[in-house]
């Protein structure tokens, strides 16, 4: 009996093992019924961003890339290839070539989503890009952007300069001294009527904007750094009095020293780099005067800003002597 | 006995996991597939028609616009518009997608005619800032019928309906048949003033106005001692225009708009037609929009010239008074009698001399019953600088109110003071509210 026993138990633990296998493939296929034909836009951008960088554009408008609560225009089409050849050139070349291949393959961000209008704020204000998780850089605007005017390549790589720099910090954090340079004096409500220009330069901000936070600041000074170059903001600094003066040398030096400790990247360098691609591609004029060479990059600034606490006097005598020699330059 | 149980407990297992695994499916196919099937019936309707699409699409804070479009194999798709002389005279092409989002969806995915309408920059189209017209560029698929097909868009829910072009419709579109429908109304309402239809259901005359920078058309009426206003939103078509979202006035419902034997008609659902007419001025009562707190307050003068084409014996008081004016090297900005409150009216003058603006006034008390202004009590405080003949024409005056007539047809809204003992001789000037 026992045997018998043992017998149908044994017979009962083997019917177990195919007992639930009847046939339960998943008769299903997932398809994807968005049929998606790519164009001469698509060939371009495989071609140039998404073969050597991995990089992809969102240019034909998807909701879901946008704060879906706002009203958002989609990118002429006419202005696609522009937009990324600026991206190309401006930014991931130079970068490249100052950074090296393998730096901007690992941080470039890897998505890109472009947008024909500008992303407006209840509080007025219109966003000209954002960067989301290290990996997107979101650019709005487009239908505005004219490549032929220097100008406007030239405001449309700051917001990419910006919006790269956050994906830098959110990689690296940005060092805590940073903060501590203008702290107490950044405000989350940039756009109120009494953060004028004025004001935020005399507080040592680059722009209005860097006063909305310490990552906005960090952003603003490298981008201001990169794209606007050394002269326009020693020049700045130098006519924002005495307090702020040191304020921005103090961010720039901490900004440059980040770059170089992190990412191993001069930031002078990125300048001239910068510098030459507006000028040879875009025909810039924005930096005729003062092509930095490398290293020490004016050396009026540097001169001045050792002698600069000795005396008021001296501060405004060589302020003068400064930007008559500037001046010269400039029409040379 | 216990084994047995055992058994039975074994064989139990073996046929456990023997479920059931057909799912009764409530409309035949699965979810999947079904959506599947929209997504490429949406597409095979819009890119088969073999001339294209005509449309209308409704806005939320203006408008209605119309579209003709033409939908490719290849994703993109060829457009005109209404929206002005170039959205109607030039084609654009840009891209279109349809893809399930919450349900089978067309989106216009790249900056086109239709998407200027979303847009938030004000430059674009002069939407508000930062929500455009209210419009969308995605366009959930609801349902189809005969020649059409309806959609409604994903934010607003306004929604869109295309219907089949014929060939000769394509060919009209593609020749500005937009531009020729928005000019014909533009000729319409510049050479005609005053608009009004008039309707067996109601005894009132209805004013009729279009607006082409909202694209929305006003009916007025007076219903007993109300006035009442029904808004439209019509976008053209070939030879009119189309109420998109249309007008119901009592029992019938305004849906179309066309130019007849150079008359100018509303049709109604059944197609009746009501014939648009001019008239030289308002058809409306002027008392009822003349008041201290209603839609007008005042009757101004405009600088040194009075509205054209009007004769009126004040008009030589005017000149006496622009002469003077001018003898002094002073400018006059503007005159005008306003009711300040129930009880006290003004003439107002504002004039410029030596770099600035200088008003002065004279007061009175004035009594308004139905349309007769009666004036009492003057009250000097002008130093002069009002025309003495222009402060005795207002004393104690009588004047009756009333719209005046302009042998200029694009003289419009001027308002009078008519003298009830001389109705040749009125104070006359644009209708204007000013606040007290």
């Amino acid at each position: 009996m026992k045997i018998i026993f043992k017998l149908f138990t044994g017979i009962g633990l083997i019917g177990l093992i195919f007992s639930c296998s009847k046939e339960d493939k998943l008769n299903y296929t997932l398809q994807n019924y968005d049929t998606f034909v790519p164009g001469t836009i698509d060939n371009w951008i495989s071609a140039n961003l998404t073969d050597p960088f991995n990089i992809e554009v969102i240019y034909r408008y998807q909701r879901n890339m946008h704060d879906i609560n706002k009203n958002i225009a989609p990118a002429d089409e006419s202005k696609v290839i522009p937009q990324m050849k600026i991206v190309l050139k401006g930014f991931l070349e130079v970068y490249g070539k100052i950074g090296g291949s393998k730096f901007i393959k690992l941080y470039t961000p890897k998505q890109f989503a472009l947008f024909g209008s500008g992303d407006y704020d209840p509080d007025g204000s219109v966003k000209g890009g954002t960067a989301d998780g290290g990996r997107r850089i979101t650019l709005y605007g487009l239908n505005g952007l004219n490549d032929n005017d220097a100008s406007s390549v030239i405001g449309n790589l700051q917001v990419i300069h910006h919006e790269f720099t956050h994906i830098l910090n959110q990689n690296r954090f940005i060092p805590g001294e940073f903060g501590l340079v203008c702290v107490g004096d950044y405000y989350a409500e940039w756009t109120a009527a009494e953060n004028t220009e004025a004001k935020a330069r005399s507080l040592g901000f680059i722009s209005p904007y860097a006063r909305k936070s310490i990552g906005e600041d960090f952003a603003e000074t490298l981008s201001h750094l990169v794209v606007r170059g050394q002269k326009f903001y020693d020049d700045y600094a130098l006519q924002s009095g005495e307090t702020a003066y040191k304020k921005f040398k103090e961010k720039e030096s901490i900004v440059r020293d980040y770059m170089i400790k992190y990412f191993n990247i001069d930031v002078t360098q990125l300048q001239n780099e910068f510098q030459r691609v507006m000028v040879e591609e875009y025909h810039s004029t924005d930096y005729t005067s003062v092509m930095i060479s490398s290293g020490k990059y004016d050396p009026f600034c540097t001169d001045f800003y050792t002698e600069y606490t000795l005396s008021m006097n001296r501060y405004t005598r060589l302020n003068s002597y400064l930007f008559g020699q500037l001046t010269q330059k400039i029409t040379v | 006995m216990k084994k047995i149980f055992y058994v039975i407990c074994l064989v139990l297992l073996t046929v456990s996991c023997n479920k059931p695994k057909e799912v009764a499916l409530e409309f035949e196919k699965d979810p999947d597939s079904r959506i599947a099937d929209t997504l490429s019936y949406v597409r095979k309707m819009l890119v088969e028609s073999p001339y294209g699409w005509k449309g209308s699409l409704v806005t939320e804070y203006a408008g209605a616009y119309g579209f003709y479009m033409q939908f490719g194999k290849n994703d993109r798709v060829k457009m005109v518009a209404d929206l002005d002389e170039e959205t109607a005279s030039k084609e654009k092409e840009s891209t279109y997608r349809i893809r399930q989002i919450m349900t089978s969806t067309l989106s216009f995915d790249t900056y086109t005619y239709l998407t200027m309408l979303e847009d938030p920059n004000p430059a674009t189209y002069n939407g508000q800032p930062g929500k455009g017209m209210g419009s969308d560029i995605e366009f959930n698929y609801i349902k189809n019928h005969g020649d059409t097909l309806f959609f409604e868009g994903r934010k607003f829910q306004k929604s869109m309906i295309l219907v089949k072009a014929t060939a000769s419709e394509s060919q009209q579109y593609l020749s500005n048949g937009f531009g020729k429908s928005r000019s014909q109304l533009l000729n319409y309402t510049d050479a005609n003033p005053n608009l009004y239809i008039q309707i067996p259901s109601l005894e009132s005359k209805i004013s009729v106005s279009f607006s082409d920078e909202s694209r929305t058309a006003s009916l007025t009426y007076i219903s007993g001692k109300e006035i009442v206003s029904k808004i439209g939103k019509y976008n053209f078509d070939l030879g009119g225009l189309n109420f998109a979202e249309p007008v119901v006035l009592g029992d019938l419902t305004i849906v179309k708009a066309k130019m007849q034997d150079g008359k100018f008609m509303l049709l109604d659902s059944s197609n009746k037609p009501y014939e648009i007419m001019s008239n030289a001025v308002p058809v409306l009562p002027i008392t009822a929009f003349f008041g201290y707190r209603d839609t007008y307050n005042s009757i101004q003068i405009d600088g040194a010239t009075l509205p054209g084409g009007i004769n009126s014996a004040f008009n030589d008081i005017w000149a006496r008074q622009i002469n003077t004016y001018n003898g002094w090297g002073v400018k006059m900005v503007s005159m005008t009698f306003r009711l300040v409150s129930s009880q006290k009216a003004k003439l107002e003058v504002w004039f410029f001399v030596n770099g600035y603006n200088y008003r002065v006034d004279v007061g009175y008390d004035y009594i308004m019953t139905d349309n007769i202004i009666k004036l009492s009590n003057e009250v000097q405080n002008d130093l002069g600088w009002i025309h003495s003949d222009i402060k005795s024409y207002f004393k104690n005056a009588e004047f009756k109110l009333d719209y005046v007539a302009s042998s200029d047809p694009k003289v419009r809204g001027v308002g009078g003071l008519i003298k009830t003992n001389n109705p040749n001789s009125f104070f006359y000037g644009k209708l204007v509210k000013l606040s007290n």
